[in-house]
Order: C-alpha cells, then structure tokens, then sequence
C-alpha cells in the first residue's frame, strides 16, 4: 500500500523545507516559539482539507450547521435529535426526539435553529433556549413535499425538497419556487452572500445556480468517478467564492470555483471497514465554518462527523498524476427479492440489477446484471424496488427519482448448466406513473409518484409510492386501480404477503409495520411499536412468521404470528452476526433468510431460527463473517 | 519462404478482408424470425412480435447484411397482432441499439422520418464486432413497449 501523508488527504502538500539539525535543536530547546515561525515559511493556510478530528458514535448524522461561535449542530436522524458539539467537537447539548418534530432531517442556524420535519412535510423554526416549541412553521406556496437539507443567511431561508424535484426559497414576504421541471432529486442546499441559491442535484449529478430572484443563471457538474466529476452530489457549502460539493458517491469532497471549476478533493475512498481519519464513506452532509477554517463532513452510514481544517500550504491544484478514486466493492441494495432458486439484488454503484442462482450451496452464482445508468428504456437513473418471478422469468424494477416500473424479460432457461448470461435481459415495459397525471386509481394526489418497493400478487403490482405516502395497486392493463394506505402512512419503506393474503408495509419514522387488507384497503393491525426504530426490509415465512430488518439498530426481529417479537437476529459489526444499516430481506428456495448488509457491502444468509449461514459480497467484508478464527469482529486479522 | 507458404499467408489476409462483412440475422428468443436474404430490390421484413406482445415490427436494414463499422439505415413499421400497420405518430416512437453483452450502444443517434407508411432512420453505425439488438419502443399513454431484434455483425 502507498504511504498516505497525514493531514492532507486528498490534496497535494507543499513541500516543506527540512530543518537543519541547529533549527531541530533550538526547537527542541525552546520549544513551541521558535517552531510557529517555522511552520510559518511554508506559507498561508489557505485551503480546506487537514483532518482534524472525527466526532463518533452519531446515531445517523444527515445534516450539519455550524453557528457564528464555531459550535456545530448535527441532525442525528436516528436518534431524532439535534446534538451541538463545540469546536473541539466535545458535546455541548442534545435536543432530543422528545421536541416539536417527529424525524429531523435538516437543520441551518441564522437567528433561530430552523429544522425540517419531512414527517409532517414542514421546517420549523425553534428558539433554541425554548427548544421545545416551534415558533415558526414554514410550508411552501404548494406544499412541500418531503423537506430535507435547509439553509439560512441573513433573513432568507432555503428549503431542499427532493422528492419534490424543488428547491423554495423564503425571503421576507417573499416565496419562490426553484427549479421547477429542471431540478431531479435537490438534495443539498446552500445560500451565498450574494443572495444566490445553490442547489446539489444527487439524480442529474449536477450543481445549479439560482440568483436572488429565483432565475436560473447556469450551474456544473455531470455524472462519473473522474475528478471533477460528481455522482450522487449530496450536501453543498459555499464559503469565500468557493463551493464545496459533498460527492456521495465519489465519497470525496470536490471543492469547485463558483464557473465549476475544479481546485481540489478532500478526502479519499475509505476502502478498509470503518476506516476514516480522512478517508471518507458516503459523506451525505457538509459544512464550512463562518470564518472558513473547519469543514465539517456527515457520513451516516458510519454515524460520524469528520473536521478538516485548513491545511498548510498555497492552495493545492489538481495532480493531474494521482490516481482516480479507486473502485471499491459496490453496496448491495436496498431491496432483494427471491423466487425459486433465483434471487435478484440491487447494485446501487452501478445502477444496474443482478440476478443470481443459488442452486449450489456455497455463495450465489451471479448469472446476469442488467441496467445501467440513463433515462431511455433499459437504463434507470437509480432502480430501487425490484420483484422477481421465476415462473413467469420476468423481473420488476421501479426508478423513484425518473417514475417509473419496468418489467423485464429474463432469458435464461433456470435448469440450464449454470453460466454466465450476458444480455439476458429484454425489456418488456415500461410504465410511466408521472404520466398519470396526478390521478391514481381514482384518487388525485398532490405529488408525482416516486415508485419504490414491488409486490405482486394474483396478477396486481403492489407499489411503494413514497412521495405521496401510499401503495398503489396496477392491474394487468398497467392502469393504478386503487391506493392503499394513504393518510396513514408516513414513510412507507418494503411491503410483502403474509399467507392470509394481509398486506404488511413496513413504515420507519412509524416504527412500525401495519397490515392492510388489499381489496378494501381497511387496517389489520400493525406490529412492532416500541421494538423497531427504523424499520426496512419486510418479508414473511411459510408460517405466517414477520421478518423486520431494523436499519438503525442493526437487527432483524423476527415476529411471531400472534405478532410477538420472538427472536433477534444480528448485531453492529463485520462478524457472523454483524450488521450494519440492513435493508431488505428475502426468504429463498432453501427456506433461509437472506439480509442485504447494506453498510456492510454484503449480504448474509441467516436460518429463519438466526443461526449464520454464509454471507456472499465484498471479500473485505466477507471474511470477518465466514472465518471469524482468523478475523475479528472489525475485520482486522487477529 | 516457400510459395506454398505464401498461398496460405494470402489465403488468410483474403479471408480476414471477407470477415469485414457482416453475417446475416440471427435471433434470439423472443425476437425475429429471420428471413434469408433477397435480392436487394425486393427486401424481406424481418420480424419480431412486442416482447410484450401489444405489436409487431417488420424492419428492413439497408444494406443488409448490416456492414461493420460503416453507416447503414433501416426502415420499419408497426403492425396490430392481425398484421395491419398501426398508424402510430412518430413522436411516439423510439430506435435505438446496443450491444447487450458489453453494455454499450450506438455513438450515433438516428433520425426519424416517416415516409410511404415506414419509418426510416438514418444513420446508424455498429462500430464493433458481436451481437448488436436493435429496439422500436412503442409509447401509448404512460407505457411503451418494445420490440427487438438481434443481428451478429462480423
């Protein structure tokens, strides 16, 4: 392995004049006096990029703010709290779930703490020494759809609303709409002191640029992993002329001028488990300081905050010689579907499908991938809900952020010798629910559908519509004939059939899943109050037995059909029982429980009584699972 | 070197100056049925049913055999399940190809023009060697559908 130089991860260090050995001794002698100056000859500090410390033990950070005094607010969305950490990143004050919102999901610091609560499709603006009061509720001019990433400056607040395809911006008496019919999916969100709107777009991998008046004036950014490019862009920060892009995908920080030019990275792909110190996992969430001297990066997944500071030198070009952020395993998930002996996953990295065999009793023999990124037929912009029927050899794929479903014909003969099937897949379908105009099985809805998970039964799609909080239920004609759930669900996650043919739907800011029944829509009961935090992934036995992954404890609680919690499966870590952020669960052919180990980039195979079978994936995150005497519980050899 | 030799070395360099030509259709399931090639003058459609079985295409490329890395057009039109042509606008009508096993399509993208009942696209370029698919979606209201076709071009 490269040695990797401290403190200037991702950027290129100047080269620091060696002291003579006099210089070491008076340094030595007299200690810190004689040694500033010194560091002094290298130059300024000009740039963003030193890791400094990393703030640990966050329950899934996904937004940050820092206040005038340097303190930072992070949004621990898991923990359904606000946390202020002081500028050494010692904890200072928690405001916990027991205030006005019901799941924070944004947060921006000017004169009050203003916090979305997408829960209730609301920011709040909140005195913080009466914290449990909101003293302002914003919603915008149509209703915002799912608030996020927020930013306030000097009177003006901004409002990220991704599942609305909008950014609205509040500005005295004013209320502007953005990026109506340009913006995809607006994940992050900053303000400038020019009164320019600066938007992050994590679907069209792309950073737009809204003057004071709302008009777009031009914007950069396209998709890919060379540098300068961005993929999944998530948080933005804007600072001095300079915008700092949190590329999630990327997993690095890309610090642009404000034409999009490209100065410089911070931060490299952490390719080790849990590695950090500057090496970054999926960083969601940015912010710069007032005074410009800490970047603070949120990585969820890894439920950590990391600071860099400004790093010694003038500030770094790009080196046209290093290497491109190397390609890691990709994740696997959210969803996994099994059917006979097939089973398909999802690839979010490369968004594309992967259909595997699991005929043999080792790991699954991955037959054939399908999909790549786009929006013509036979491309998603990020496929999320999948279904499988091996019947019939067709697949279902939905793509939230484009609104659509796709069924695909699979051309493999399941008794064939097992091979690889390259360009097995053709497309039958595509349906286009953004086309429906808003009227969905005789219901008109206030948002465009955003399709996530996929059941079928008796001939009908069973589809998540996330964005408007229902299920919706498409015959065989592709016509939505009926909308379940609407008014009760908050953010319906999976959904599968019990054997009674009842409806189970998991809902994570719920904390529950509810039972439906799918002719007359009337509940049935729900589960798991109390037990689950966040549930994800659902799927049911032969026995009418409940499996819930629960994303944010790491576990899955398997229910009972009396609807009794009666087994845990799983802990956080990389062992045989670890787990990191499970998704999407699945029973197989085998009777055995396959969990996507999403933070984990693997999936594990668990007996439905939570005894370890296999797990199958990145071979870095494998190992720890299926040789436990050679590695430990973190991956490292003992 | 002998002449015998030599004979082999031209036989050889001819045989890999024919192999710049493409071989006929073949199909997979569940697309064409291939015809044998016709006269130019008087083509025959090659075939494929919806893979969701809402139509049928009937397409002619030009030439055919499809050449290797040189420009080439096809007309096409859709038929009803009863084998009469749909008179489907063009704005509702897509073409495109890929290589399936690569992942990759054209580096062109055709242009459509309908004329006496077919629909003509121009250009189109397989740059590489392999199995190249060939896609007319259909697009009625919020769904479209599509029709494939797959050629081996030498």
């Amino acid at each position: 392995m490269n040695p990797r130089p401290e403190g200037t991860i991702g950027t290129v260090k100047q080269p620091r004049p060696q002291p003579t050995r006099l210089r070491l001794w008076l340094i030595l002698l007299l200690g810190i006096p004689l040694a500033i100056p010194a560091l002094g000859q290298d130059g300024e500090a000009t740039h963003l990029g030193a890791w400094l410390h990393t703030i640990s033990d966050l329950r899934g950070p996904v937004a940050l703010d820092y206040t005038e005094g340097g303190a930072l607010w992070v949004v621990e969305a898991d923990g359904n709290r606000l946390s202020l950490f002081g500028p050494s990143g010692k904890p200072s004050r928690q405001l916990e779930s027991s205030g006005p919102w019901l799941n924070p999901r944004g947060v921006a610091v000017d004169t009050r703490l203003y916090v979305s609560d997408p829960a209730y499709r609301r920011v709040l603006g909140i005195a913080v020494e009466a914290w449990h009061e909101a003293d302002t509720v914003v919603q915008g001019p149509s209703g915002l759809c799912e608030p996020g990433a927020l930013d306030a400056k000097d009177g003006r607040l901004v409002i990220a609303d991704p599942l609305g395809g909008r950014v609205v911006l509040f500005q005295g008496s004013k209320r502007l709409e953005l990026g109506v019919g340009l913006l995809g999916e607006p994940t992050g969100v900053c303000l400038d002191d020019e009164g320019g709107t600066w938007v992050s777009d994590a679907a069209r991998a792309r950073v737009e640029h809204f003057d004071p008046d709302g008009n777009h004036v031009g914007g950069f950014g396209d998709y890919g992993a060379f540098r300068g490019l961005l993929a999944a862009p998530s948080g933005i920060a804007w600072w001095n002329h300079r915008v700092f892009v949190a590329d999630r995908d990327n997993h690095r920080i890309s610090v642009h001028t404000e034409g999009g030019d490209l100065l410089y990275t911070v931060g490299l792909h952490a390719l080790r488990p849990r590695e950090g110190k500057g090496l970054l996992h999926y960083p969601s969430a940015i912010a710069v300081s007032a005074d410009g001297t800490r970047l603070a990066v949120a990585e969820p997944l890894d439920g950590r905050v990391q600071v860099f500071s400004r790093a010694m030198g003038a500030e770094p070009t790009v080196d046209p010689l290093r290497r491109v952020t190397p390609q890691a395993s990709a994740h696997y998930g959210p969803a996994i579907r099994a059917s006979g002996q097939w089973m398909l996953l999802v690839e979010p990295e490369t968004h594309s499908v992967l259909l595997h065999d699991t005929r043999r009793d080792e790991a699954p023999i991955e037959l054939t991938s399908f999909g790549r990124r786009g929006s013509a037929l036979g491309r998603w912009i990020q496929p999320e809900g999948i279904w499988l029927d091996l019947e019939e050899r067709t697949a279902w794929v939905s793509d939230p952020t484009a609104g659509i479903l796709d069924q695909v014909l699979l051309r493999i003969d399941p008794q064939a010798p097992l091979n690889q099937h390259l360009g097995a897949a053709a497309w039958v379908r595509r349906v286009n629910l953004r086309a429906l105009k808003r009227d969905l099985g005789g219901v008109s809805v206030f948002h465009d559908p955003r399709p996530t998970a996929i059941c079928r039964r008796e001939g009908k799609t069973y589809v998540i519509d996330r964005a408007n909080r229902c299920v919706l239920v498409i015959d065989e004609t592709q016509t939505c004939v009926k909308v379940l759930g609407a008014g009760v669900l908050l953010k319906p996650i999976d959904l599968c059939f019990d054997p009674k043919g009842i409806l189970w739907i998991s809902d994570a800011w719920q904390g529950r899943i509810l039972g439906f029944d799918p002719n007359s829509g009337e509940s049935r009961g729900s589960r798991g109050a109390g037990a689950l935090q966040s549930p994800d992934g659902i799927c049911c036995d032969q026995e009418g037995r409940i499996f819930v992954s629960d994303r944010a404890a790491n576990r899955v609680l398997r229910f009972s059909s009396l609807g009794a919690v009666d087994l845990s499966i799983g802990k956080e870590g990389l062992g045989p029982e670890g787990l990191l952020g499970p998704r999407g669960l699945s029973i197989g052919k085998d009777g055995n429980i396959s969990v996507v180990d999403h933070g984990n980039h693997r999936c594990m195979v668990f007996t439905t009584e939570g005894e370890f079978v296999r797990a199958f994936g990145s071979k870095l995150h494998v190992r720890p699972a299926m040789q436990p005497k050679i590695y430990d519980e973190w991956g490292n050899k003992r | 070197m002998k002449a015998s030799t030599w004979t082999w070395i031209l036989c050889l360099a001819l045989g890999a100056c024919g192999g710049e030509e493409t071989q006929p259709v073949a199909a997979d399931p569940p697309t064409a049925e291939s015809t044998d090639p016709k006269p130019a003058d008087e083509p025959l459609p090659l075939k494929a049913d919806a893979n969701g079985g809402g139509f049928r295409l009937e397409l002619i490329p030009s030439p055919h055999p499809i050449p290797l890395n040189r420009d080439f057009s096809l007309r096409f039109r859709l038929l009803d399940n009863e084998g009469k042509p749909l008179a489907e606008p063009l704005k509702h009508m897509a073409l495109d190809a890929d290589m399936p096993e690569h992942g990759h399509g054209m580096k062109i993208a055709p242009v459509l023009e309908e004329k006496d009942g077919w629909i003509h696209a121009s250009p189109l370029l397989f740059h590489m060697p392999g199995l190249w698919e060939i896609y007319v979606d259909r697009t009625q209201g919020h769904v479209t559908e599509r029709a494939q076709l797959s050629f081996k071009v030498y």
